[in-house]
């Protein structure tokens, strides 16, 4: 296992675009908001609407389309392959949804119908609806932003700082584990395609028990300096990054109020669970 | 008296001895005060007590008084301590928990509940205090070593505490970014009236500046108290381990007396006059010649360059020899490409372009355990390369996985352990060994391969002067005796001088030169480009008016060797 030649991860990046000036709060509530919508709808109609304000907002945040694009394409294999398997533990399960049956391609057992397949770009896309603003909010979200919002929404703060400590030291343990996996490997230890799954995963233990040992040190020590500069002592606490709401914060989170508002009172008031246009 | 403690001990839970012992310490407001000792001397354990890690986050058993301003600490909560004493800790990386300059600069105000708008202000005058007001918004991973320092540093001073207390300050910077840390501490100390401790076992460093008191340490105990000039004409630093001055020991080795009327605790204030002839005396030109004989390659490098991310080369055509027999030290700042040399010479990353051979072998075929084979690297941290919990199987673990039999296995652990000084602690659980033997286990776990070419990675870290001259003797000696090459990378220009002869120093990945130790440690704009400093041998030299610096340093090294091996 050579070392990765490409700067890795999906993480905070600077660029200044109109989604990195809004609140944390707010875009902590916006993907909360989303993942509810999403979760109450089967409305492929609204799923789609989803999908092309997600993928508007990702190209909003002025992120080069390199950084995420093999994550996004990852995603989509991994769902489509999932919807594959749904196919094949459960051929039917549109028509038991939709109560009708059309068959496209007589297969006996498998047979595909246009209810199953409706059904299962319906799921696959509600699914998908929610890597965008993933990303979205990864991406224009100040850990420590992040971590202070968590507070102001009433999460308890010495939790919220634990959020933002792991996202700060991760590079450091990423770093360590590169070191203690090269120092290993220099002493025989074959973690690559040479050497069988099984020794292979035997191997692996020899890196994680020193990368727990040097991590743990770094906690103590982490926690040291803290303790030092007063961490605990009140509480509450007060927070650097924390940016007042703005007007723009407030038109966002009414308008975020509404859709959600909107998207359980449809979800209440419907008869069919799906949204099928071929009845 | 802003600090007093009165027949205090301590004694850490889950030792069964007493780590201070009956310390009696008077401190008054606005002295610059230095405590020196080697590992395990308790040092540590004091700034501890100060800071109120002891008893609140370190447990164990207090005897004694410790008043801090005044006042008793017994009764202290955590934030009376740091209400008072600011810590800058050894480690500035761990210090940092702000993912930006300015985030972490607020860490003790946000704590404090103190208004996110009354932050700004603060935060932005203290960051322009320590020269940082242009990186505010700059995060940790793109900051220099100097910088987090200083960042460390702005962080302690938005408290406004009367005490600043400094462990081990310099322990990860190199030789320029030391220097300008001791005169910012200098700085504070008469500008804020600030009560400034500084812990560190690199004496020579922290005498770059004035200081007024130096409180010497020894197994638990303070064993001198005195001023820098009255310690410095003692015999005590050579007794307690503690590296003394370069400048002093060559003074000592011209056999000249140094009195505390001298000055001796800085080379600018030292009056040289009546040495002089001493030196002169002294000082012979010697010759190379036993080095050229080192003549037959061993690695070599050609035109290398490696990029980690495409844009910039972290190394940048590269290209130099290493001899066999050699002891060469590998000299530049962090970020110029010694650890990716390293990294390239192991295999465990590929270069863009170039070569290296080893013994007339092109490596690039060869796998990563296949390289180590020849070339052992000694990584910087030793727990990144410890992975069994005892010290036998911890050792024997390369030769296991090379399939060597048992029996065979014991036999050279056994002998290796003999000769690195651990034999008695050979069915040890590792945990229980101090960094320093920590350190020499892994060397030991990489001599039992037979490497032809040993390259050890900052060798002093985190060491004291004793343990890393003890473990360096056995290096030489193994360099010496069975001609292993020894490659060292470091910034320690202390060690560079007295083991290394040739010096390789690179900067901005590229290779700036490649000559003996003394001719590149008599260029300063050289060194400079590098971060390094020239030592005070070479200001030695040159205050003596000799042109040579050069033959100087290689007389006092040759001296220093004779009298070793004496």
């Amino acid at each position: 296992m050579k070392a990765e030649k490409m700067a890795f991860g999906i993480s905070y990046v600077e660029t200044g675009s109109v989604l990195h000036r809004l609140n944390g709060i707010t875009k902590f509530v916006l993907f909360m908001a989303w993942v509810t919508v999403v979760l109450t709808t089967f409305d492929l109609r609204l799923i789609i609407v989803l999908v092309g304000v997600g993928l508007w907002l990702l190209k909003m945040t002025k992120v080069p389309v390199k950084v995420y694009r093999t994550l996004l394409i990852a995603t989509a294999s991994v769902l489509s392959l999932n919807a594959l398997f749904m196919f094949l533990l459960a051929p039917q399960q549109g028509t038991a949804y939709m109560g009708t049956e059309t068959v496209l391609l007589p297969l006996g057992f498998y047979s595909v119908t246009q209810e199953t397949l409706f059904y299962l770009v319906t799921v696959t896309l509600k699914y998908f609806s929610m890597f965008p603003i993933a990303l979205v909010f990864v991406f224009t979200t100040h850990p420590t932003e992040f971590s202070a919002s968590l507070n102001r929404l009433g999460i308890p703060y010495k939790v919220a700082y634990a959020v933002s400590l792991t996202l700060r030291y991760l590079p450091e343990i990423k770093k360590d584990y590169i070191n203690i996996m090269h120092a290993q490997q220099a002493r025989g230890v074959e973690l690559s395609k040479k050497a069988s799954l099984f020794s292979r995963l035997k191997n692996l233990t020899s890196i994680l028990g020193p990368l727990i040992f040097t991590s743990l040190d770094r906690t103590e020590e982490i926690s040291n300096a803290m303790t030092l500069r007063g961490f605990g002592r009140h509480k509450s606490r007060t927070w650097y990054s924390l940016k007042p709401l703005m007007r723009k914060d407030w038109i966002c989170l009414s308008t975020i109020l509404v859709c959600v508002s909107l998207a359980i009172v449809k979800r209440v008031c419907e008869a069919q669970l799906f949204w099928y246009p071929f009845n | 008296m802003q600090i007093e403690f009165s027949n205090f001990s301590f004694q850490y839970k889950a030792l069964d001895k007493p780590t201070l012992k009956n310390i009696n310490l008077k401190i008054e407001k606005g002295e610059k005060i230095v405590i020196i000792g080697a590992s395990g001397s308790g040092k540590s354990t004091i700034g501890r007590c100060l800071n109120g890690l002891i008893p609140h986050a370190i447990k164990g058993q207090c005897s004694g008084q410790l008043k801090i301003a005044g006042k008793e600490t017994s009764h202290f909560e955590m934030h009376h301590y740091t209400e008072h004493v600011g810590t800058v800790l050894q480690d500035t990386d761990s210090q940092f928990v702000g993912l930006t300059v300015g985030e972490d600069i607020a860490f003790a105000l946000e704590n404090q509940c103190t208004a996110t708008a009354d932050m700004y202000p603060i935060v932005k005058s203290t960051a322009q205090m320590v020269d940082l007001g242009a990186l505010l918004n700059a995060s940790p991973q793109d900051l220099s070593g100097g910088q987090k320092q200083r960042v460390s540093l702005a962080g302690i001073l938005v408290d406004d505490v009367d005490i600043l207390l400094f462990d081990e300050p310099l322990a990860a910077l190199d030789p320029k970014t030391s220097k300008k840390t001791i005169e910012i501490i200098d700085q504070l100390h008469r500008d804020a009236g600030k009560t400034i401790i500084i812990i560190e076992h690199r004496l020579e460093d922290v005498l770059h500046r004035n200081v007024d008191r130096i409180i010497l340490m020894d197994h638990g105990e303070i064993v001198a108290d005195m001023s820098p000039d009255v310690l410095l004409s003692s015999s005590l630093l050579t007794t307690h381990g503690i590296r003394e001055p370069l400048y002093l020991s060559a003074l000592k080795s011209a056999n000249c007396t140094i009195e505390a009327e001298n000055k001796p605790a800085n080379l600018d204030t030292l009056s040289l006059a009546q040495y002089k002839n001493n030196l002169l005396e002294w000082f012979h030109v010697t010759d190379l010649q036993a080095e050229q004989s080192k003549q037959t390659p061993l690695l070599t490098l050609s035109g290398l360059t490696y990029s980690y991310h495409g844009e910039v080369n972290a190394v940048d055509n590269v290209s130099f020899s290493i001899n066999k027999g050699e002891f060469v030290s590998i000299l530049g700042k962090n970020g110029s490409g010694k650890s990716t040399l390293t990294k390239l010479v192991m295999g465990v990353v590929e270069p863009d372009s170039g070569k290296i051979i080893l013994n007339g072998k092109d490596l690039s075929k060869l796998s990563i355990f296949e390289r180590s084979q020849a070339v052992g690297v000694v990584m910087q941290n030793p727990n990144h390369m410890i992975s069994h919990h005892m010290i036998f199987d911890e050792i024997a673990f390369g030769l296991r996985n090379r399939g060597v039999d048992e029996q065979l296995i014991e036999q050279k652990v056994l002998q290796l352990l003999a000769l690195c000084g651990l034999k008695k602690y050979r069915h040890w659980p590792i945990d229980a060994l101090s960094y320093g033997q920590k350190k020499r286990v892994t060397i030991a776990s990489i001599l039992v391969l037979e490497p032809e070419l040993l390259i050890l990675d900052e060798p002093t870290a985190g060491q004291d002067y004793r343990s890393y001259t003890a473990m360096l003797s056995f290096i030489k000696e193994l360099n010496t005796r069975l001609g292993i090459t020894v490659v060292i990378i470091s910034h320690d220009m202390h060690l560079v001088l007295e083991y290394t002869t040739r010096s390789i120093v690179l900067s901005d990945s590229h290779l700036i030169a490649d000559a003996p130790m003394t001719e590149v440690f008599s260029q300063p704009e050289l060194l400079a480009k590098a971060n390094l400093t020239t030592t005070s041998l070479y200001q030695l030299a040159v205050n003596l008016d000799i042109e040579n610096t050069s033959a100087f340093m290689q007389c006092f090294i040759q001296t220093e060797q004779a009298r070793n091996s004496a």
